[in-house]
């Protein structure tokens, strides 16, 4: 899995926090959404710099400090299958 | 021309009045304005004049929620012209913005407070079966699901049924040349890809070149049936001009126009550009078009466009402009699609079809004993029938066009759908009596 | 000047000539008809409103007629012009005040970006104001009209108008839109509720207006700010009770309830998500107007947990 995705600079997104709640805006398709914290804390790492399934894993594991197993491996496949599907995150240009 | 100028038109000549107007003033500037699609116009010179505060409370809520509007709209247009792109990408082909949605990409001045509904893009013909299968797998559907309207599309028209995404509701139309295929002017879009520009940092994403711009805005224009936008796209093609900028705009827009063979829509926008917007390009003068200006619109066209050209709005209008808007409607329609050879070809096609079923097909009628006079009869009903039907429905239908929701107490559409009944019932009536 | 302060004949007159210029809320609505019978509702309804001079700056230029020649006769209609224009299909003739009412809904919904605005009642008591979002069927306006006879100030039935900048509350005080039950349920509730002129068989069943309380119509310039938003759940098997509502369910509450949040965008977010913070979130469910009451005095007391 070397495919790199990203949150798109033309659209930045905005937050809210609530507790272990977060709202989301996204500025392109004008949708908000509600996501818990570690799907705002994955969606946070892309924002920053686009970045593949195994770097994410490493990221997430290391800053939440949290086992870097399968579990966490299938959690971000999906948790990507999401916001591509939400246009959160697109492809990776560069 | 009207001995009044209507205000909007007085602004939009000279700008410089707004902070000079008065709250009644301001009261008809808006409607006016807000029915010629005009009034993000407004707003954008107030703010280039420095207006704003001179502008009172009330009517500054609605400049500025107009602007609101126009914000979200751009925003979300752009990000689905980049999911257009992205879901066309490995196509390698290039897709072509068209009026509204290039402007806004471009950052053009005439894009500033100017909303539109759909999105156009033009494409090379030969490219678009795989560019519409692919748009179909992400969630593009067909407006147009009948047969009869997708081949009438398809065979007659510049562009294939318009595409609507289904969750997010935008609609696509999508070209492969400018004027319908049925059109007397038919200009070669292969220049135009050739000169159209490549957008940076997009992988697949081009304009039309300027001057481009300018000659199918007003090629669109002057071939319209519908002018009820009219004004709003004359302001198109001054800020297109003065988007231009070059003293050498003119020279190229007359040569450009005369390889495209569409001289006659440019003079005819330079020709309005000038009576009705006072706006005349740098350099540009009629010498441009080889003859003087009041030769470039026949005269008795003339009097119809500067009526059409007058806001859409109850307060500018007067006897004269449904007649005239009907009869741009028609000559729209004659430009588009001459009626002389398309209904007698379908029509064949129609019969042409149906001749082999009448071989065997018409004992239900031979079996009939029908008398000599009973036919004659027949045929003198249906006749009746068919030209009361046909006079019902062009009364229903100029009544309609001219902004009449009601006749004799009846929906103007009521009395169209009646009256088509009748021709039909007519023809039906006169097959019978053959 | 208000409205009941012209007499019926010079009212009617005047609506079929030069219009009247109507102060609904923060807006001037500038209004004509040949309909008497709209006359006499508009009478009775907004008789507290107060009329702008002639002349100025309308932000609605609004006609309700028949349309002409036979159709007149024959079931006759009438028509919502918007400056001329026809955005809506005609409507039998009796339900002409409740197209003006949906007409005006349309205009502030399309127009006005102002604000965030929301499809909710506001009501203010002791200078707290409570925002009750609610989808057709929640009893939110049975509850707002009950709310309003009890002394709470009529903001609004239908529409929040949130100021973007400072989340204040703009009223815009209009009759009270009954529908069905709710109608008979308003009237043994309070024998006083002057409602207007029945229309039956609307797109939303029989509809009946509740004339607004006379202190609310006369404070309509006066803004408020916002202290709690509440979700009213009518049902009869519920029983009474207020609990608390996570905020970011709120938030998706506001969003689904909204005019214009699409249009606003960012602004929009930013603003319902502000709001969300300054105010306490609550769900209420009922089954009877009485404790739906109570429950409502303990919200803005702060004795919900109590």
């Amino acid at each position: 899995m070397s495919d790199y995705w990203g949150v798109d600079k033309q659209f930045p997104l905005h937050w809210h926090q609530w507790g272990d709640m977060h709202a989301v805006y996204h500025p392109g398709s004008g949708q908000t959404h509600i996501v818990d914290n570690l799907a705002a804390h994955t969606l946070k790492l892309l924002e920053t710099e686009p970045s593949n399934t195994a770097e994410l894993v490493t990221k997430l594991s290391k800053s939440l400090d949290m086992d870097k197993d399968d579990d966490l491996y299938e959690y971000i496949e999906k948790a990507l299958d999401e916001f591509k599907r939400l246009g959160l995150i697109a492809y990776n240009k560069t | 021309m009207p001995i009044k100028l209507p205000l909007l038109l007085k602004i939009l000549v000279k700008p410089d009045y707004l902070p000079d107007l008065d709250d009644s003033e301001w009261d008809l500037l808006v409607r006016q304005a807000r029915a010629s699609s005009l009034l993000g116009q407004i707003y954008y010179l107030v703010m280039e004049g420095g207006y704003l505060e001179s502008v009172p409370e009330r009517v500054r809520h609605h400049l500025q929620s107009e602007n609101r509007y126009f914000e979200a709209q751009k925003k979300s247009v752009l990000w689905e012209i980049d999911n257009i792109s992205g879901t066309l990408a490995h196509l390698d082909t290039p897709i072509i913005l068209l009026k509204g949605a290039a402007y806004l990409k471009r950052g053009y001045s005439v894009s500033r407070g100017r909303i539109f509904n759909d999105i156009d893009i033009l494409v090379r013909q030969d490219q678009l079966d795989r560019i519409e299968a692919s748009l179909k797998q992400k969630g593009w559907l067909s407006t147009h699901l009948n047969d009869y309207d997708q081949r009438y599309y398809r065979q007659w028209m510049h562009e294939i049924p318009p595409l609507k995404h289904h969750t997010r509701g935008t609609v696509l139309d999508i070209h492969h040349t400018i004027l319908p295929l049925t059109s007397s002017n038919r200009p070669d879009i292969m220049k135009m890809f050739d000169a159209s520009e490549p957008l940076v940092n997009e992988v697949n994403i081009s304009v039309l070149s300027k001057t481009d711009m300018f000659i199918h805005s007003a090629t669109h224009l002057f071939h319209e049936s519908e002018l009820s936008h009219a004004l709003r796209d004359l302001v198109d093609l001054r800020l297109l001009a003065e988007e231009q900028g070059s003293e050498l705009f003119c020279n190229e827009l007359t040569n450009r126009a005369k390889e495209l063979d569409l001289s006659w829509p440019v003079s005819y926008a330079l020709y309005y550009l000038k009576t009705i917007l006072q706006y005349q390009p740098a350099e540009c003068n009629h010498d441009h078009f080889g003859g003087k200006e009041e030769k470039t619109v026949p005269l008795f066209l003339a009097p119809l466009f500067t009526r059409a050209f007058m806001p859409n709005h109850h307060s500018c209008t007067n006897f004269f402009s449904p007649v005239a808007s009907w009869l741009l409607y028609i000559r729209g329609h004659w430009l588009r699609m001459p009626f002389y050879l398309l209904i007698p070809h379908l029509v064949r096609k129609a019969l042409a079809r149906d001749k082999n079923k009448k071989k065997h097909g018409r004992f239900f009628l031979t079996n009939l004993n029908k008398g000599k006079d009973m036919n004659k009869m027949l045929g003198t009903i249906g006749l009746v029938v068919g030209v009361a039907g046909l006079l019902l429905s062009l009364f229903a239908g100029i009544g309609r066009i001219s902004g009449s929701y009601y006749l004799m107490g009846f929906q103007s559409m009521t009395l169209l759908n009646v009256g088509i009944s009748m021709m039909v019932a007519s023809c039906m009536v006169k097959l019978y009596s053959e | 000047m208000k409205l009941a302060d012209i007499s019926k004949t010079d009212l009617s007159n005047r609506l079929k000539n030069e219009g009247i210029r109507l102060r609904i809320g923060p807006f001037v609505i500038l209004l004509n008809t040949r309909i008497e019978a709209l006359s006499s509702a508009l009478k009775l309804l907004y008789g507290e409103s107060e009329l702008a001079i002639d002349g100025g700056f309308s932000d609605f230029h609004i006609s309700l007629d028949a349309p002409a020649g036979l159709r007149g006769y024959y079931r006759p209609q009438v028509l919502f012009y918007f400056d001329g224009q026809v955005p809506f299909k005609p409507l039998p003739i009796t339900h002409a005040f409740p197209l003006f009412e949906w007409g005006l809904n349309w205009c502030i919904a399309k127009y006005v970006h102002q604000y965030l605005i929301l499809h909710a009642a506001v009501l203010e008591k002791n200078n707290r104001s409570i925002i009750m979002p609610g989808p057709p069927g929640s009893g939110k306006s049975t509850l707002c009209a009950a709310l309003a006879l009890r002394g709470w100030r009529l903001l609004s039935d239908e529409m929040a108008l949130v100021g973007l900048e400072d989340l204040s509350l703009t009223p815009v005080t209009r009759p009270v839109a009954l529908k069905n039950e709710s109608i008979d349920i308003i009237q043994r509730f309070e024998s006083d509720a002057v409602l207007g002129p029945l229309s039956y068989d609307t797109s939303k069943g029989t509809v009946a207006h509740l004339q607004p309380p006379v202190d609310s119509m006369s404070r309509y310039l006066e803004k408020s700010g916002v202290s709690y938003i509440v979700m009213p759940r009518y049902s009869p098997e519920s029983s009474n009770e207020v609990r608390e509502m996570q905020q970011s369910s709120m938030l998706k509450e506001l969003i689904r309830n909204s005019f214009n949040y699409n249009i606003l965008r960012e602004e929009g977010f930013r603003t319902a998500c502000r709001l969300v913070d300054a105010c306490g979130c609550f769900t209420l469910d009922f089954n009877n107007l009485d404790d739906a009451l109570t429950s409502m005095d303990r919200v803005i007391h702060n004795s919900v947990n109590e």
